[in-house]
């Protein structure tokens, strides 16, 4: 057989079996598998079609003439097919929307990271800057430098955790020499206040600071305690800052977090740290301010402490007391996730249920 | 503290409902943490005078009593036998009430007589515990008791409230009735006043009773010391042991409570010695030996250390100063002759003693926070006035009173525009000048604003700032405005904060979720963990643990994580796919242990979850890989297999197979590791399946995440694309194929990538099939496939040739 016979048979083949396939086909997906089958790039009769060169220039013009009909043949098979199908396809494809969608990798923030990110925002866009210090710390920066020197009675007030033998209240020594010991002492830091300290100690003011963080005490675990514990510092100083700045501060914060219409109130309260100090109350998420058992009738949640920075504190870092005032506050995460998300149990987030992450 | 409302005021003149007394006193810093309405728990019991008493015709232990209710007589049968005629006496008639109505009264028959209503002892009518006979009014109020009326009103106990305070740690004064009262004052523009009393001292000179010998002036620079002879101890009346009791102090005698009253009064700590024990009556205030020993009243033996401060008589030491005394010199029922203390002690002193001993007590928590140098004389006076009252006896003239180092004088300037400044807001100077006054500070006016006297009860106020608190204090918090600070400042992350924010947001779009756990860790894990010998010594340990299970700071992060797999295997959760950012500690040379950040993550069980469109797909070591790619970048990672005893970061990785384990290195540097656990490991922990572990420390791969993006062009031209398969040895790895293609450097080669490995069914044991993807393309045209297709032919021939694969498939797409 010549080559010219062998391609018009070909051809002829190509066209009876595709014909017979598109009479066949019952779905469109499958019918455009069949377009690429027959008339793709690599489709037979394109092959054909590239071995034309092989002819001679009328034998090139036969076969090029049927190839080229036969394409324009099963096209037109196709198009009416698909017309036909697309007519009946409702019928017979039916899409199930009661199927539960793909689940791919579904994953969940921790709730109290998910806070620390959502107050640190707060306070970026408010020019602060976010820091950080460690957890591991010496009892100079963590009580000392901030006004609670040794026997100081606020020291008893945080049930520390040592990390080396704390021979406090052996040592014989004057003040300033106890006070140097404070500084061979290591402890896991109580509050994330010793954080202002490092942060002073490597920065001039104007100084506007938040410092999240994680803290550790010596609390038996229980609904409302637990051992480590998250706080977020915050510290601002600067020329003029007032006790009415703190109060601007934190009644947008606090509003912010919870509510548009939350009330805040201010109560005198003693930290060594700061003076005047302030503890801060939000009006009750739970019941509004009515009273209930969540803020045990008051109305009242306390959310925060605060004050304007100690001068002994300012001091201690070289910073002149009498020209920059600032403010510093201080909250614990765990305590606002809890009521922020109704938790009742601190322990939760220390376990890492993952039934419980998911809700986040 | 608790205390009760009538009893503050006694001390200042206030009329106002105690919740707002409460939120007052609340704004100013004396928490108020709960006001309880105190209501007797009986109801219509009367005040009776016995007019006589009887036997019980039928029964020997009952007598009959015939009482002057005040409307007329009547008889009522009673077991108790302290009852005489004459006394006043409580009377529950028939209708009355007792215990919140659980008991009502009527008239019944008892052994046969008709008793109309009941005498009652203390403890039947809740005023306190004692039930061992009727409460005689007559001896427990004195003056005229009217009969026939409620015995509330009697009592004076008639509608009163109990203030529960939480007091701030540096306000001693406020510990004490009248400090509070000179709150209130402060707070209400009035003025507090001391207990009034006048005090007859009628016995010898206090000289001749007791000598008093302080051998160190720091560690007590005041002793004061006064006697009362021939008083008859016996319990204390009804008011005292009322107000005791509300304060939570439970009564023991008239001399031991007015210790008590008068350190709640005043705030000055007492203690009563029974001169009897205290050899010739000579007191020496002195410092411990070494190991000396004494009990104290407590009933413990304690033994001491050297240099605590005690109270001692020429032989025995009789009271370890400010904190408790000792039994050997307590005050008992048949003491006669007292001897009150009222000292001064030095707070640190005390605070030592207590700590090392292990012993906290009404008087040394008050010491530790200073007490008013001098109070010591008022609150002995006023001690000794009042056992005289209660107690009988002569009080001894004078009194000791040792005061070598004096309490200086602390005056302050405080400027009034720094007031302002501070608080940010406008004061009157009457104001200021007034608050100071009420609060007991001598107050001058100077040019620039004050000049202030502080009171000695007031050892916090040292400086300005602290007296401009006590202006923005008393004028109440919710009254200063609310402004903002002005900040020019761009506020953001720093920088080390900003990467570990970036790696959660990568593993959290993984998939992976993110947990936080406890870095204390107990000793158990760590010791299946293979950390032992050597290793220990690495580990940080807290020297005062709560308990075993949290006393070392984790190592590995990758151990809190198989916990907290743990945790949810026990409830039913074995599908885990987390993450953490954390820290980790090591020992170091410095006093501070090495804290490094670390991210850590673990995965088992199941990825992705069988589905009705497909899966499972298991958790393996590839998830740990793949977010570690996307976290870090592949281009930063090498995966190198672990030495037999490897280690990473100086602590060895003895939990993991080894042989199912890599270092992560970036440019050689080790940047962590990951790996499968140790099934026994696992097994201790009892978790029955395969769990994977990554830790990689962030910091060297820092810039590989805060490197700024710059634009690539976007590829314009079509790529050719090739496939080819191939069965070789299961030792040979995908990176030793693709280094071999990419050493050809062939022209237009833009990608190698593997896209299929299968091992098992159909291949040969030893054997693996693999795929490769090889992607041309030209950034500034369309390529011919002829172009390429001999170096797609050269890569599978050195496939072939440098592995002996056995090439399967190859296609153009
Ligand atoms: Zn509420």
């Amino acid at each position: 057989m010549s080559l010219l016979e062998e391609l018009i048979r070909s051809i002829d083949e190509i066209k009876k079996a595709a014909s017979e396939e598109i009479g066949n086909v019952a779905s469109i997906s499958d019918l455009e598998k069949l377009r690429v089958t027959y008339l793709g790039r690599k489709a037979e009769l394109n092959l054909i079609l590239r071995q034309l060169k092989e002819l001679s220039p009328e034998e090139r013009k036969i076969v090029g003439e049927k190839a080229n009909a036969v394409k324009k043949e099963l096209e037109e098979k196709i198009r009416e097919k698909e017309s036909q199908l697309s007519h009946t396809k409702e019928k017979k494809e039916i899409v199930d929307f009661s199927l539960p969608g793909k689940k791919y990798y579904v994953s969940s923030e921790h709730p109290i990271q998910k806070l620390i990110n959502e107050i640190c925002e707060f306070f970026i866009g408010l020019g602060y800057e976010v820091v950080s210090g460690p957890e591991a710390e010496i009892d100079y920066y963590n009580f000392t430098a901030l006004n609670i020197p040794p026997y100081h009675p606020a020291r008893s007030m945080h049930d520390t955790l040592y990390l080396s033998e704390s021979t406090l209240f052996e040592l014989e020594g004057t003040e300033d020499e106890l006070r140097e010991a404070t500084r061979k002492i290591a402890l896991l830091r109580t509050h994330t206040s010793p954080v202002q300290i490092r942060t002073m100690l490597r920065k001039k003011p104007p100084l506007f600071i938040v410092a999240p963080g994680r803290c550790y005490r010596r609390d038996v675990p229980d609904a409302t305690h637990s051992p480590v514990f998250h706080q977020i510092e915050g510290l601002a100083v600067a020329e003029g800052i007032s006790f009415s700045d703190l109060k601007g501060t934190l009644e947008l914060f606090l509003r912010n977090l919870f509510s548009q219409n939350a009330r805040v109130r201010f109560r005198a309260s003693y930290f060594p740290f700061t003076e005047p100090s302030a503890e801060v109350d939000v009006s009750c998420i739970i019941c509004g301010g009515d009273g209930c058992r969540v803020c045990k009738d008051t109305g009242w949640l306390e959310v925060l402490g605060a004050g304007m920075v100690h001068p002994n504190v300012l001091e201690e870092v070289g910073y002149d007391s009498e020209k920059y005032t600032g403010f510093a506050f201080g909250m614990g995460v765990e305590r606002l996730a809890m009521l922020k998300y109704g938790i009742p149990d601190i322990r939760l987030f220390f376990e890492n249920n993952l039934k419980f992450l998911e809700q986040f | 503290m608790k205390v009760l409302y009538s009893w503050l005021k006694e001390y200042v003149d206030i009329d106002i409902q105690p919740e707002i007394l409460a939120e007052r006193l609340n704004y100013a810093g004396i928490s108020v943490e709960s006001i309880e309405k105190i209501v007797p728990s009986f109801k219509g019991v009367i005040t009776a005078k016995i007019l006589e008493v009887k036997p019980h015709p039928n029964a020997e232990k009952l007598q009959i009593a015939l009482i002057d209710s005040g409307k007329g007589t009547i008889e009522v049968v009673c077991g108790a036998k302290n009852i005489a005629p004459g006394q006043i006496v409580p009377f529950a008639p028939e209708g009355s009430t007792l215990k919140n109505g659980e008991i009502r009264l009527e008239a019944r028959k008892i052994r046969g007589f008709l008793s109309r209503g009941m005498l009652c002892s203390e403890a039947e009518l809740e005023l306190g515990d004692d039930e061992s006979g009727i409460l005689i009014l007559s001896e427990e109020i004195s003056g005229d008791i009217p009969i026939g009326v409620p015995l509330e009103e009697a009592l004076g106990i008639k509608s009163d409230y109990l203030f529960e305070f939480e007091l701030p740690s540096n306000r001693p004064d406020a510990f004490s009735v009248v400090g509070i009262a000179r709150e209130v004052a402060a707070l209400f523009n009035s003025k507090a006043k001391f207990p009034d009393f006048h005090l007859t001292e009628n016995g010898p000179q206090i000289g001749d009773i007791v000598k008093v010998e302080v051998e160190d002036e720091n560690l007590c620079p005041r002793y004061t010391a006064k006697a009362v002879l021939g008083v008859i101890n016996k319990r204390s009346p009804f008011w005292m042991r009322w107000r005791l009791l509300h304060s939570g102090i439970r009564p023991i005698s008239a001399i031991v409570d007015v210790t008590n009253y008068v350190m709640l009064e005043t705030g000055q700590p007492l203690h009563a010695f029974d001169l009897r024990f205290v050899k010739d009556g000579k007191i020496i205030v002195r410092a411990s030996g070494k190991d000396e020993k004494i009990t104290t009243l407590d009933g413990v033996l304690r033994t001491l250390r050297e240099g605590m401060l005690l109270i001692a008589d020429s032989e025995k030491p009789i009271a370890l100063a400010g904190i408790m005394g000792a039994e050997n010199s307590e005050v008992k029922e048949d003491t006669t002759d007292v001897i009150i203390e009222s000292a001064h002690f030095d707070s640190k002193s005390i605070m030592r003693t207590s700590r090392i001993l292990g012993l906290n007590t009404e008087a040394s928590t008050r010491f530790e926070k200073k007490v008013d140098p001098e109070g010591t004389v008022f609150a002995a006076k006023r001690a000794a006035y009042l056992m005289r009252d209660i107690c009988g006896g002569n009080v001894a003239k004078g009194e000791v009173d040792i005061y070598k180092k004096k309490a200086g004088q602390v005056q302050i300037n405080v400027r009034h525009n720094r007031i302002e400044k501070l608080v940010g807001m406008e004061f009157s100077k009457e104001f200021v000048k007034r608050t100071f006054e009420n609060l007991g500070f001598k107050v001058e006016e100077i040019n620039e604003g004050y000049r202030l006297t502080v009171p000695t009860f007031r050892p916090d106020i040292e400086r300005e700032i602290d007296a401009i608190e006590e202006i923005a204090r008393i004028y109440g918090y919710d009254r200063i405005e609310s402004t903002l600070p002005s900040n020019n400042h761009i506020g953001g992350y720093e920088e080390d904060l900003k990467v570990l924010r970036d790696i959660r947001e990568r593993a959290l779009r993984l998939g992976f979720t993110e947990v936080i756990t406890n870095p204390l860790l107990g000793s158990k894990i760590v010791e299946i963990s293979g950390f032992s010998g050597r290793e220990e010594e690495k580990l940080v340990k807290v020297v005062n643990p709560l308990s075993n299970d949290l006393s070392i700071l984790s190592p590995r992060l990758a151990l809190n994580l198989i916990y907290v797999i743990r945790n949810n295997f026990t409830r039913s959760v074995r599908n885990v796919r987390i993450f953490e950012l954390g820290r980790v500690f090591k020992n170091s040379d410095g006093i501070l242990p090495e804290e490094k950040t670390v991210f850590a993550a673990a995965v088992c069980g199941n990825s992705l979850e069988k589905q009705w469109w497909g899966g499972p797909l298991n958790a393996d070591l590839y998830d740990l890989k793949g977010l570690a790619e996307s976290v870090f970048g592949a281009e930063n990672l090498e995966f190198n297999p672990l030495d037999s005893d490897a280690s990473f970061d100086g602590i060895n990785l003895n939990f993991l197979e080894g042989d199912k384990s890599a270092i992560i290195t970036s440019k050689g540097r080790p940047v962590g590791y990951l790996g499968a656990v140790k099934s026994e490991v696992l097994r201790a922990l009892d978790i029955d399946i395969q769990v994977y572990v990554m830790e990689i420390i962030p910091e060297i791969l820092k810039s590989s995440i805060l490197e700024s993006k710059k634009y690539q062009p976007v590829p314009l031209y079509p790529a050719i694309v090739y496939d080819f398969s191939f069965i070789i040895p299961d030792e040979i790895l995908y990176s030793d194929i693709r280094d071999a293609i990419i050493s050809l450097n062939l022209k237009y080669l833009e990608s190698v990538e593997v896209f299929d490995v299968y091992k098992g069914k159909g291949i040969e044991k030893g054997k693996k099939s693999m795929a490769i993807r090889l992607v041309f393309r030209s950034p500034d045209r369309t390529l011919e496939e002829s172009e390429v297709r001999d170096s797609f032919e050269a890569a599978m021939s050195i496939v072939k040739e440098k592995f002996g694969a056995d090439i399967r498939r190859a296609d153009v797409s």
